[in-house]
């Protein structure tokens, strides 16, 4: 068996039980209140695992489901998700760059053994609306999942993408796509005239969550990537619509097998993003479902897309930043992408040896995802994840002429809010580094000997 | 990419959607009562440009009825 969801819970439960909380009162997620709760604890700095016990469906009624929000809200729960016990973002991104290097072939078990395989809904009794579906921010086009797509292309691999999921009516979901793989995946299939199959996963271990964010090449399989980040082969199982042509993970809470329809668009959202602000109302496309299934009281993952567990939950795309801006320069020491003030803004830290070095890193991160626009490079004595620090650096260590450069005509983010075109957006990097080609004053400092010496207490007493 | 800003004609309500949404014939859906609606039945639409200008705003929005036209000049 691969790792589930309800190991992690209960690991969670032992190893850091200040990390869960548990609502036992009956919520209505559909008018906004699991949201609400989640919100609430953000406001006071608490970024606890919410695990609503009770919750009701789209129609009002008690659901036999439950719902996981705030999942990736702290570094620690995403730590414990990869079997690192750590609350560090260097140790965490290093650890998450390591097992994604490894892939595991996934292994298959049969229907009858498949967890996921709990209970069945298939054409007509399909009805979405005995799902509990969370509406997050007030002006969302309506119930949102905010699940795992799997999707095989036709070469047989396999990606795993985080997609938002608008519901529509008992069979029907709007699926946004940013134009990455699956997008890709989809546009071949229609190319052809062709519907793609997809796998809608619902809940999983978040190690399973957290590969649909790794910045994988097109040509890796996306199921051997999860086993790798999961530390065991994932287990996947014959779909009950198409068989061995999509196979889904066989350990989920709760799938939705559907098609992403040829030739068909919709209106969806607006919808809360991961930016801050509540994107506009768009054309996305329809996914007919085709079958439900799940485990008998499945949990579902619902991760509030307007706050902190988002932008956590992109982990994997800045370990993957953090990669490709070492590999350009070797003294990059530190990254802050999250919570580095904006989800487009990118903080690196190295030990300059050359001129030209911070222009560099920053360009590779810059290519390394569309998600950053703003590159601020500073040296190895500041550390990037405090703002103060790099403020300093900014103030100190930059000539606006000379330090900084803007790039014109990239592709950016499609949600990034300020955007005038489609996706053409344009880039910025300060380098905040001191210059080597000429003397620089250093950093007033009492001398280290005597500030190591110094024992507050012996001085401060009575 | 750019936005408009749309007045539900049902609830009154505004929101808004991609430019792209106001140049296909695509019915909007309000976001607050589900009605769906197009973008040519809305008390209320305003884009950038004179949309969005200072000037332009005027309470009820500016239409014809909100343009003085002086009387034809009698010989």
């Amino acid at each position: 068996m691969s790792p589930c969801l309800q190991d992690w819970l209960e690991l969670l439960a032992q190893q850091a039980p200040a990390e869960l909380v548990r609502v036992k009162r009956r919520v209505h997620p559909v008018r906004f209140q699991s949201a609400a709760v989640v919100d609430a604890l953000e406001r006071l700095g608490r970024y606890p695992a919410v695990l609503f016990e009770d919750v009701t469906d789209l129609r009002g009624q008690p659901s036999p489901c439950r719902i996981l929000s705030n999942t990736f809200a702290s570094f620690r729960k995403v730590a414990l998700a990869l079997g690192l016990d750590s609350d560090k973002r260097l140790p965490l991104l290093e650890r998450i760059l390591e097992l994604s290097e490894r892939g595991l072939p996934p292994r298959e078990v049969p229907p009858e053994q498949a967890l996921v395989r709990g209970w069945l809904a298939a054409g007509d009794q399909v009805d979405l609306r005995r799902l509990p579906i969370v509406r997050h921010t007030e002006m969302d086009g309506g119930p949102f999942l905010t699940p795992i797509v799997c999707a095989r292309d036709q070469q047989g691999r396999y990606n795993v993408s985080w997609n938002r999921m608008q519901y529509l009516d008992r069979r029907h979901l709007a699926i946004y796509m940013s134009p990455r793989h699956l997008w890709s995946y989809f546009a071949a299939a229609e190319d052809q005239g062709q519907d793609l199959p997809i796998a809608v996963v619902l809940g999983h271990h978040p190690a399973f969550h957290l590969t649909g964010a790794l910045l994988t090449p097109l040509h890796r399989d996306e199921y051997e990537a999860a086993g790798g980040v999961m530390g065991q082969p994932l287990c996947i199982t014959p779909s009950h619509t198409w068989g061995r042509e999509l196979m889904v993970p066989a350990e989920a809470e709760l799938v939705l097998e559907g098609r992403i329809l040829a030739g068909r668009r919709c209106v969806e959202g607006p919808f809360g993003e991961f930016t801050g602000y509540t994107g506009p109302q768009r054309l996305s496309w329809v996914v007919e479902v085709e079958a439900m299934y799940g485990r008998p009281a499945p949990l579902i993952i619902d991760v509030f897309p307007c706050a902190t567990e988002h932008i956590n939950a992109h982990l994997p795309i800045e370990a993957s930043i953090f990669q490709r801006a070492r590999q350009a320069v070797p003294g990059v020491k530190g990254i802050c992408w999250v919570g580095s003030g904006g989800p487009f803004n990118l903080i690196l830290s190295l030990a300059k040896k050359t001129e030209g070095e911070p222009m560099r890193a920053a360009m590779a991160a810059i290519s390394a995802s569309n998600f950053i626009k703003h590159v601020i490079v500073v040296d190895a004595d500041v550390d990037p994840e405090d703002k103060a620090q790099v403020m300093w650096a900014l103030a100190s260590r930059v000539q606006a002429d000379q330090d900084i450069t803007i790039l014109k005509n990239l592709q950016g983010q499609v949600l990034d809010p300020s955007l005038r075109q489609e996706i053409k957006s344009s880039g910025m990097i300060i380098d905040a580094t001191r210059p080597l080609d000429r003397p620089f004053p250093r950093r007033g400092e009492v001398p280290a000997a005597v500030r190591e010496q110094v024992d507050l207490g012996r001085y401060l007493e009575g | 990419m750019d936005i408009f800003n749309v007045q539900c004609p049902a609830c009154g309500r505004e929101y808004y959607a991609d430019m792209l949404l106001y140049s296909l014939r695509v019915e909007l859906h309000c976001p607050y009562c589900g009605v769906f609606f197009y973008r040519e039945d809305s008390p209320r639409v305003v884009t950038g440009g004179a949309g969005a200008s200072a000037v332009a705003r005027v309470a009820g929005g500016l239409g014809p009825q909100t343009i003085y036209r002086p009387p034809e000049q009698e010989d």
